[in-house]
């Protein structure tokens, strides 16, 4: 049978060694990517098992190594990446890990020491101390009572400064102490002032309290109450206060509150809440430098203070950030990503429409198309993003919904010569509509399909359209018309129609084809009609050239 | 019935009361005895809903301290017995810790709580070792843990940190006040600035480390005057305070050392203010509009770094917000107060009215209270107020009293119990000469009668007395 002891070392060895996988994937990837998630989830799952068999993890930390039973049960070559050395120098001595601890604590423990390795300003004590575990435990020497170190990087004057302050020490303790070494009495641990008496109701000669009756009562649940409103006072709530307060210092005292510290604090505000994955956070602060903006023009001075941040947003891979943000559950959810959106302006319309491209989540594409019925004339063509070939059909279909009737045709058009060539057949046939109803272009051509319609009001109607429209791209077909052999067949209002139609749209580009149309024959059974065209034709050709000389 | 525990301070005191129970009940029956039925059902749902919560439910008794999963368990005056009952029961079995981690049967707990009964024909529960033998023989290793003195895993012997009170204080004061000093001058230096930061918030966590058990030291701490100029005293002084104040008021202990951080800075503002104001208190109109831009200016500095963290915008919050109600600095809306600028604003308000300045002589801290108590209005927030007035005592640590003895004395520690009879240190007899400073209890009977009463407070720089001395030795 294995010596228990030896079992504990390479027990620990083998949870040792998922945590040094767990570092190298957290170096490698985002710490919410899967194989981050899954490498965590090892460590902990060891680190778990180990004391639930053995109770607890006691490792001892020297300037080289973690030990457990005196035995090596970490170390690094990698000076740089020694986790030993920097607990150490941080002045640990000892991690103890006590059955109970949680998946998330070993978790946490692991991104302490992820923290203490690779961020050299970081201090592991203060961070394990922070963590506050309560199934975690460390040991660590005591700084205060330590004469203060000299770094390396500090010059001559630096280490001047740091004796003589070990000197004011010195000085300062023999004051405070310079007529001490009387009594030893020890105090004792009491609950405190908490439970002093009513001063009103003591007896003024003996001090002696009445039972049962406290001076200043103070409800164990007001405590309570107190102690969670400090709680509640999470980062993104001071971060928020903290610019309102630095905003009313450059509006009122600007020579206290340079604004360049403004403009560093603003755009430093949107970067941690896009690393802190705080949509609502991002949401209010964009906010409230939106409604600074609204009364600043660009040659104000303060104008980069509230633009700044807006600028750093905009940049590609803090876009990129926001939609994984939006697509991975950041705080706040779809609500907070569109009031975001409403924030950037008109880039809002192309986050949107490049988040919605990527989004899985219904609830997010739906507010997403409610965004973007809303800000659509912001920049119509981010929807083109939406309609390429390959953009799924339904996809498509999203945004064709959203831009009909909410753009201009011309910009309507636009899109739809995109959508009209995805190779989804639905989707060909949908555009084509909306593109013959609902686009100049679209309606032209219908117009000047109708021309040769076998309806008598199609083809009145659709000269009127061409004629109020000037469109002029229909002068070829109205030629074609009425050079046709069925021409002579239409009455003569209409045929009048099509000769002035020409004569406005073509106007002297037509005259060729009106001299043409001057000498027009026909069969025995079309004579009457033929004369009038001819007639219609000169008097075209007449009326052209009065317009041309009353110029 | 599903218990419904809100807080860590709920689950902390139902926990402890409900083992209490058990332990108590283990003294008297058999574990298969029906009075075990209930408490036994209670304590099982108990550490469930714990465990559930929190990853274990771990109880520790340290020298009359009891910590529940790290934190000391609170509750005030009506918890004290739990408190104390627990810790006693602990000690009758032997047991420094005992861990709960994961559901616990009926039978389970029968048989655990079998093995703290004293044996049959014996007078004394059987040794820490074979209770533990016992708990690897039912099965339940990996689920619960006991440890004897000595072998706790937790905070009580993490924060059990051996200090001699004697030297510890006057140092761990000189210390912070000297780094604090160099912190705030050498804000704009990137090196120095990265050291002390460091340095100052490794300081912070030991203190807050000690605040539970040295409460009336940290008191002590803060009545030291004149170590250095009067602005770092009075930040060093603004922050130990609001370290105890915050403890009494339930902030936890990570908590602490950002509040202690947030009191030190507080006045940054105004050291990089006009020098002429900082010891001045009478301000004209154009002084008073000049000080009103401490707050702002105290943001400034404390962004200096272009660094924000947690710390920063605790420290930056508090340092703006402590002094707006005095009127005197503008602001565009009126801002949300941060709980902690409430502390600060008590602790900065008590230290400057006890510190002699050029324009104003020094109150004594029993009058600074009354004082601050008589205030109008909402200044100070009540409940901060009350508890602090209930930290410091009628005769606060520090105040210097005369006795009907005739003697002088300085107030070192309040006494719960006899408000107006603290313990204090003669410094004078009866004739006015210096003497050792010997402690004196006033609530202890001699003959049958108490040895002295206070009969006021009276200013010791009149008398040349520094009180420090007395206190943190």
């Amino acid at each position: 049978m294995a010596d228990p002891n030896q079992e504990r070392v390479w027990f620990a060895r083998e949870v040792m060694g998922l945590f040094v996988k767990a570092f190298t994937q957290l170096k490698l990837y985002p710490h919410d990517h899967a194989y981050v998630v899954e490498a965590l989830e090892k460590f902990g799952t060891r680190l778990r098992a180990y004391v639930k068999l053995h109770q607890v993890l006691r490792f001892k930390v020297s300037q080289d190594n973690l030990t457990v039973e005196d035995q090596p049960v970490y170390e690094s070559e990698n000076a740089n990446e020694n986790l030993a050395f920097r607990l150490y120098v941080d002045g640990l001595r000892e991690i103890a890990i006590a059955q109970g601890v949680t998946q998330e604590e070993a978790a946490k423990l692991a991104q302490v020491f992820y923290t203490a390795i690779v961020d050299q300003d970081s201090d592991s004590t203060l961070l394990m101390w922070e963590a506050d575990f309560r199934n975690i435990d460390h040991v660590a020497i005591n700084s205060l009572t330590d004469a203060w170190e000299s770094p390396d990087y500090f010059n001559q004057d630096q280490l001047d400064l740091l004796k003589q302050m070990n000197r004011d020490v010195d000085s300062i303790v023999e004051s405070l102490t310079a007529n001490a070494g009387r009594g030893t009495y020890s105090f004792e641990l009491t609950d405190g002032g908490s439970e002093l008496d009513r001063a009103d109701d003591l007896d003024d000669d003996t001090g002696e309290r009445e039972d049962g009756d406290d001076i200043f009562d103070v409800d164990g649940a007001a405590i309570s109450d107190f102690a969670n409103s400090a709680k509640v006072w999470g980062p993104d709530r001071m971060l928020r206060v903290l610019n309102t307060e630095c905003l009313d210092g450059l509006a009122l005292m600007p020579d206290v509150m340079p604004s360049g510290l403004v403009q560093w604090l603003t755009t430093e505000s949107v970067s941690m809440s896009l690393r802190s994955r705080d949509m609502d956070l991002l949401s209010d602060l964009l906010g409230s430098y939106a409604s600074e903006l609204e009364g600043t023009n660009t040659s104000d001075p303060h104008y980069p203070v509230f633009k700044g941040p807006f600028d750093f947003l905009g940049r590609e891979e803090n876009v990129e950030r926001l939609i994984r943000m939006a697509q991975g559950g950041g705080l706040g959810g779809p609500k907070a990503f569109t009031r975001i959106l409403h924030q950037m302006g008109e880039p809002g319309m192309v986050t949107a429409a490049s988040t919605y491209r990527v989004s899985e989540s219904q609830e997010l594409r739906d507010a997403l198309t409610d965004y973007m019925k809303d800000h659509v004339k912001l920049n119509p063509q981010a929807l083109q993003l939406l309609c390429r070939e390959d953009v799924d059909a339904e996809t498509v279909r999203t945004a064709l919904f959203v831009a009909n009737n909410r753009i201009s045709p011309r910009e309507l058009g636009d899109l739809l010569e995109v959508a009209r060539r995805h190779p989804d057949d639905e989707i060909q046939k949908y555009a084509e509509h909306l593109w013959r109803t609902n686009t100049d272009q679209g309606r032209v051509k219908i117009a000047i399909d109708a021309l040769t319609s076998d309806v008598r009001a199609d083809r009145v109607k659709s000269l009127k359209i061409l004629v109020r429209g000037k469109h002029v791209e229909a002068v070829d077909n109205l030629k074609g018309v009425i050079s046709g052999g069925e021409f002579l067949q239409k009455d003569a209002h209409e045929r009048k129609a099509f000769f002035d139609a020409l004569r406005f749209l073509g106007g002297m580009r037509a005259v060729g084809f009106l001299e043409e149309q001057t000498k027009r024959g026909a069969l025995i059974f079309n004579r009457r009609a033929a004369k009038e065209t001819r007639q219609f034709a000169s008097q075209a050709l007449l009326d052209l050239k009065n317009a041309t000389a009353g110029r | 019935m599903a218990l419904k525990l809100d807080t860590g301070e709920e689950a902390s005191l139902a926990f402890s009361k409900s083992l209490l129970q058990v332990l108590r009940l283990v003294r008297l029956y058999d574990t298969d005895n029906v009075n075990f039925q209930d408490p036994l059902a209670k304590l099982k749902e108990l550490i469930v809903n714990v465990s559930d919560r929190m990853g274990s439910a771990r109880l520790q008794a340290e020298e009359g301290v009891l910590y529940f999963n790290k934190e000391p368990v609170r509750g005030g005056r009506r918890a004290f017995a739990t408190i104390q009952g627990v810790c006693a029961a602990m000690e009758q079995v032997g047991i420094a810790e005992i861990a709960f981690s994961g559901a616990l049967s009926d039978a389970e707990l029968r048989g655990f709580f079998g093995l703290l009964r004293v044996p049959e024909g014996q007078n004394q529960v059987m040794p820490l070792s074979e209770i533990k033998e016992g708990v690897v023989r039912l099965g339940l290793k990996d689920r619960l843990q006991v440890l004897g003195p000595g072998e706790t895993t937790s905070s009580a012997q993490v924060n059990e940190v051996e200090i001699d009170e004697a030297s510890y204080f006057p140092l761990a004061y000189a210390r912070t006040l000297v780094l604090l000093r160099e912190y705030v001058k050498n804000l704009r230096s990137e090196d120095l600035n990265r050291y002390f930061t460091g340095k100052l918030h490794r300081a912070l966590q030991e203190l807050c480390g000690l605040v539970t058990k040295y409460k009336h030291k940290f008191v002590a701490m803060a009545s030291v005057k004149g170590a250095e100029d009067y602005m770092f005293n009075h930040m060093a002084n603004t922050g130990f305070l609001a370290m105890v104040l915050g403890h009494e008021l339930g902030i936890s202990r990570v908590m602490l050392s950002d509040l202690g951080l947030a009191g030190m800075l507080a006045g940054l503002g105004r050291f990089r203010g006009p020098a002429q104001l900082v010891e001045k208190t009478q301000l004209s109109p154009a002084e008073a509009k000049e000080d009103g831009k401490h707050p702002y200016r105290a943001l400034n500095a404390i962004l200096e770094g272009r660094k924000i963290s947690k710390k920063v915008l605790v420290s930056a919050v508090t340092a703006f917000q402590f002094d707006l109600h005095r009127g005197r600095t503008p602001v565009r809306v009126e801002p949300e107060h941060h709980p902690f600028s409430m502390i600060v604003r008590v602790c900065e308000e008590y230290d400057a009215l006890t510190t002699n300045l050029p324009d104003r002589a020094a109150l004594m801290p029993d009058q600074a209270i009354r004082q601050m108590l008589e205030e109008p209005g909402e200044k100070f927030d009540p409940l901060v107020m009350t508890v602090f007035t209930n930290l410091m005592g009628l005769f606060p640590s520090g105040t210097t009293v005369t006795l009907s003895s005739g003697e002088i004395a300085v107030v070192v520690h309040p006494n719960p119990e006899h408000p107006k009879r603290p313990l204090v240190a003669i410094v004078m007899d009866r004739n006015g000469s210096p003497v050792d400073g010997d402690f004196l209890d006033l609530a202890e009977k001699v003959g049958g009668q108490y040895p002295a009463s206070i009969t006021g407070s009276i200013d010791p720089s009149e008398l040349g007395i520094n009180v420090p001395d007395y206190l943190l030795a």
